[in-house]
């Protein structure tokens, strides 16, 4: 289900502080080229499930993980999360919660909607990483030719 | 001949009395008559004579002038005259020669007299000369001057006389023969009076030869035969009573004789030979009579061991008498039998005989064991009776006790038997041996309770039963006396009077209506307050029967449902459904009257399985205004906190979402300020002058302190909205983990915690850890300085309240301010001395308000600062 060539990350952020501090951190560890970055909720949705503009991209490509702000224009990003655990295509690709807020209430209703991680910005990779082990096998495994 | 005077003389008296009467009559009669018709005779003849000398002397005189002057048609005259005279034969007028010269019969006249000088001799003078049955003559001279001229003769006829004297002598007769039949006759009454009581006496004789006494003889004259009777009578009382007295002895002695019960033998001394035996003792024997008697027992081989019978004879020579002894014998059909025996010495015509009584025992003997064996058994049932039971004789001596009766009468374990009851119970009354004694005649008693004062005091209450038990002849054997202790039924009767008249008295002060009902009956129980309450008039209209009610209140639901009789509360109850709040209209139907009547009640069954229904009735008429006038202020009310809660959502919506952009919004550009001065730091750390670096992490520092103050003060903000839960808190667990958590702030250092037993407080665990987080971190941080640092944690007990504290011996600080101590933002140390955000004890306060307690502290520069707080409400000074 891997393609060599597939997005490894969708991150899903508006702020563009936050997105150039996460692809700095990304590109610290050549991570760039395969991280695609939608900038709200609708689109990320519109990508993931291969709608409008992402209409020609094929459903079966599936990004390794999704990192997914939750304040987010139009579509919040516990809408998104919701709708991609909904969706049996979907539901397996491990999702990593970005936010801004320490409120207990982000972390519970993330963790109950599906989602594997939970990662307070800003996203330093140390913390990414530890994200990413948390989220387990999927990525430990598929992630071995970056190592 | 005999055969008559027999007759006539015989026994019979009263005959002899009448024969005499008639005899002495009849002679005397005869005598009589006889007499008087001789002395009528005499007197016929007397007066015969008489008339006819006197005939002839008149004639004679009459005659004596014719004479003279020889007048003989004179004469003849006169003569006529005399021939009237029936009973004159003749007269004769004659002269001195006796020449008739005159005749009643003219045709004699001239002739002679032949018998005239014969009959003529003698002195001239009147005389009878001729006298015979049939006939009379008397001559009588004719004298003149002396001178007898003539001779007058009469002759008269006697016959008429005759005649009579015969009927004298008839008559005579005829009265005898009469006198004889009334003398007769009344001979026979009078013997017939005189003789019936002396009949009478001769029957009660001949009964009394007859043996007949039973009969007096009645009495029916007070003469001396009466008298005679009488003694009679009382000789034959005696006499019968001698013989009822013979006769009852001789019965007594016969009836001994015959007598079923005993064995009679009489024999002789001399040779022991039986003489006579009764019945009963050829029952005994089995014998009849003829081979008993004129026999010896030793023939008959009567005695099963020969030598009771030596034994017995030689006492009856020595001592004249054997008393009671008992022996086997062999009746003829070989069978054997008890017999007991006394034998007694008589004197029977001059020779000594040998009375023996003898009696078969062997049935008595049976008996008796079998008795002995059943009173065992009574006695035994009794002994093992789950009841206070004892079973005495007739006197009263205890034959057998159950153990629950020594139970009872703590008696112990004591062997009643052969003690007297009374003996045993010195304190029972009269009364009591009164009942025992008629239950030894037979009576059955019993009593449902009675008081029992014992010797010492105490005081039992008894319900008994006295029953006489028989033995196998039917009579009483003693008394069986079944008692129980109904002392504590007693005092539980009493108790339940006592709860019954608290249970009353409650019912009666209750200001809660009560009305009881009886399934089947019309009568209704009110207490004071439900009759108060109905407003009834004077004349207690509440005694009415219950169908009268309906004629007076109308009771009718919410809604002017008028609910029929039937369905009233008090019925409903009554078929056994439970009300609660049942709330009815009640409405008088005779005056302006109406309440609501809160009804509530339920039904019990008594004993008989009768229902009876308690019906409370509470007056909720004010109640409900009251009610509807809170409801309407409630409504209100809710309206208006309606709106204020509303209000103060919305504002607490505004704020969450205030906090919410904030925490999320106004860190944003924070993360753009570290993050990019860190990334300059990396990227271009090297080229920077040490003073470019410097600013860039001051920088930094700033940001994140910024980071610190936005993430307290959201969560002081958050402390507000939180909802609070209550449970009990383990706070020595609680400070321990605290002081886990923090260690890594203390690890480099040297802090004596001092941690003393603290109790538990109720509240929200996680808001309490932060309190003593909090709290905690604060004493560890302000000590930072101190050489020997330590923190105290402790407890107080101020009015009971429980109060924590947390001693340290760090900074302290200046009591001025400690009114701005748990301001938000309000420091009283500089950042570069102790680091902080000024929130901490703020936040700290908030959750101490929030659960109801308080927090305050204590300090002196330089000196520690002790922090006091309470969990509970109400507690610390204030």
């Amino acid at each position: 289900m891997s393609t060599v060539n597939g997005v490894e990350v969708l991150l899903v952020e508006d702020n563009e502080e936050d997105l150039r501090l996460a692809l700095r951190s990304f590109r610290k560890a050549n991570l760039t080229n395969r991280i695609e970055v939608v900038r709200d909720g609708e689109e990320a949705l519109n990508y993931i499930f291969c709608q409008g503009t992402h209409s020609s991209r094929r459903i079966e490509d599936v990004p390794r993980v999704i990192l997914l702000d939750l304040k987010l224009p139009k579509v919040d990003g516990l809408q998104v999360l919701q709708k991609i655990k909904a969706d049996p295509r979907t539901s397996k690709i491990p999702v990593v919660v970005l936010t801004s807020s320490k409120e207990q209430t982000d972390v519970v209703k993330s963790y109950q909607s599906g989602a594997n991680s939970y990662i307070v910005k800003p996203v330093i990779f140390e913390s990414f990483v530890k994200a990413m082990q948390e989220v387990g096998m999927y990525w430990l495994l598929l992630n071995e030719p970056y190592r | 001949m005999s055969r008559i005077r027999h007759w006539l003389w015989g026994s019979n008296v009263r005959r002899q009395l009448v024969v005499g009467v008639v005899l002495v009559h009849a002679l005397l009669m005869t005598l009589f008559v006889f007499d008087l018709v001789r002395r009528e005779h005499e007197f016929a003849k007397e007066r015969s004579e008489a008339h006819v000398e006197f005939q002839a002397q008149m004639l004679a005189s009459s005659s004596a002038y014719a004479v003279m002057s020889n007048d003989l048609a004179g004469l003849s005259d006169i003569l006529v005259a005399l021939r009237n005279d029936k009973d004159l034969n003749y007269a004769i007028v004659t002269d001195t020669r006796g020449r008739i010269l005159a005749h009643t019969d003219p045709s004699k006249v001239g002739l002679y007299r032949s018998d005239h000088s014969a009959i003529l001799a003698g002195a001239p003078r009147s005389s009878i000369i001729q006298e015979s049955n049939s006939s009379i003559e008397a001559v009588s001279p004719i004298i003149v001057r002396g001178k007898v001229i003539g001779w007058a003769w009469v002759m008269r006829d006697l016959r008429s006389v005759q005649k009579y004297l015969a009927y004298i002598t008839y008559a005579g007769m005829a009265y005898t023969a009469t006198a004889l039949l009334i003398g007769t006759f009344f001979a026979f009454l009078l013997t017939r009076i005189v003789t019936r009581q002396l009949r009478m006496l001769l029957a009660g004789l001949n009964r009394v030869a007859a043996n007949q006494l039973d009969e007096p003889v009645p009495v029916v004259t007070d003469n001396e035969i009466g008298y005679v009777t009488r003694a009679f009578n009382e000789a034959m009382q005696k006499l019968r009573d001698q013989q009822d007295a013979l006769r009852e002895g001789e019965a007594r002695f016969s009836k001994v004789f015959h007598t079923r019960s005993i064995g009679i033998n009489i024999f002789r001394l001399s040779d022991s030979r039986c003489v006579d035996v009764n019945e009963t003792y050829l029952d005994i024997v089995g014998y009849p009579r003829e081979e008993v008697i004129g026999h010896t027992a030793a023939e008959l081989n009567l005695f099963v061991d020969p030598e009771s019978r030596n034994v017995w004879m030689k006492q009856l020579r020595e001592h004249g008498r054997v008393l009671n002894q008992d022996a086997k014998i062999r009746r003829k059909s070989g069978e054997v039998r008890d017999v007991l025996a006394s034998i007694d010495l008589i004197d029977v015509h001059g020779e000594s005989m040998g009375l023996i009584i003898a009696t078969d025992i062997t049935e008595r003997k049976r008996v008796a064991e079998e008795l002995q064996e059943s009173q065992e058994k009574l006695a035994l049932f009794i002994e093992h009776a789950p009841a206070a039971l004892a079973m005495f004789d007739r006197d009263m001596r205890y034959l057998s006790v159950s153990h629950r009766y020594l139970f009872d009468y703590n008696l112990g374990a004591r062997d009643l038997r052969g003690l007297i009851h009374y003996e045993i119970f010195p304190e029972i009354g009269d009364a009591w041996k009164q009942a025992h004694r008629r239950c030894l005649a037979g009576e059955v008693l019993r009593s449902e309770g009675d008081r029992f004062e014992r010797a010492n005091g105490t005081v039992q209450w008894l319900r008994w039963e006295l029953r006489p038990w028989y033995t196998a002849q039917g009579a009483v054997g003693g008394i069986v006396l079944f008692t129980e202790d109904i002392t504590e039924r007693k005092h539980i009767d009493r108790e339940l009077r006592q709860k019954d008249e608290r249970l009353r008295r409650v019912i009666e002060s209750m200001t809660e209506g009560l009305v009881i009902a009886h399934e089947n009956g019309n009568k209704l129980t009110w207490n004071r307050a439900a009759i108060e309450m109905h407003h009834f008039t004077g004349d207690a209209e509440w005694e009415r029967s219950l169908p009268d009610f309906q004629n007076l209140f109308e009771l009718s639901l919410p809604g002017n449902k008028v609910l029929p009789f039937d369905q009233w509360p008090i019925f409903r109850v009554l078929h056994g459904a439970s009300l609660r709040n049942c709330e009815v209209h009640i409405r008088r139907k005779d005056k302006n009257w109406e309440r609501i009547f809160s009804y509530g009640g339920m039904s019990i069954a008594d004993d008989d399985g009768q229902k009876i229904a308690f019906v409370t009735i509470t007056d909720v008429t004010e109640r409900n205004r009251a009610e509807e006038e809170i409801r309407k202020l409630n409504t209100e009310l809710e309206l208006r906190v309606a709106a204020r809660t509303a209000e103060l959502e919305f504002a607490n919506k505004e704020l969450e979402s205030f906090s919410y952009s904030v925490s999320h919004d106004l860190r944003a550009p924070l993360r753009a300020i570290d993050g990019f001065a860190q990334a300059v730091m990396e990227d271009y750390g090297p080229t920077l002058p040490p003073e470019g670096q410097e600013y860039l992490r001051t920088i930094c520092r700033g940001a994140k302190r910024m980071g610190d103050l936005i993430d307290d003060l959201l969560a002081f903000s958050r402390l507000g909205r939180q909802p609070l839960s209550r449970l009990p808190v383990d706070v020595r667990d609680l400070v321990s983990q605290c002081l886990d958590d923090l260690r890594p702030a203390y690890k480099d250092r040297s802090i004596d915690f001092q941690v003393a037993v603290l109790p538990p407080s109720l509240g929200d665990r996680a808001l309490l850890k932060q309190v003593w987080i909090n709290l905690l971190s604060n004493a560890i941080k302000f000590t930072g300085r101190r050489q020997h640092a330590s923190v105290q944690i402790g407890v107080q007990f101020n009015d009971g309240k429980v109060v924590y504290f947390i001693r340290d011996n760090g900074a302290g600080f200046d009591m001025r301010y400690a009114d701005k101590l748990f301001g938000v933002f309000q420091r009283l140390h500089r950042n570069d001395e102790f680091e902080g955000t000024g929130v901490g004890l703020a936040i700290v306060q908030r959750i101490v308000h929030r659960h109801g307690g308080r927090i305050w502290a204590e300090s002196e520069l330089d000196r520690g600062a002790t922090f006091y707080f309470t969990v509970e409400e109400g507690t610390g000074p204030s």
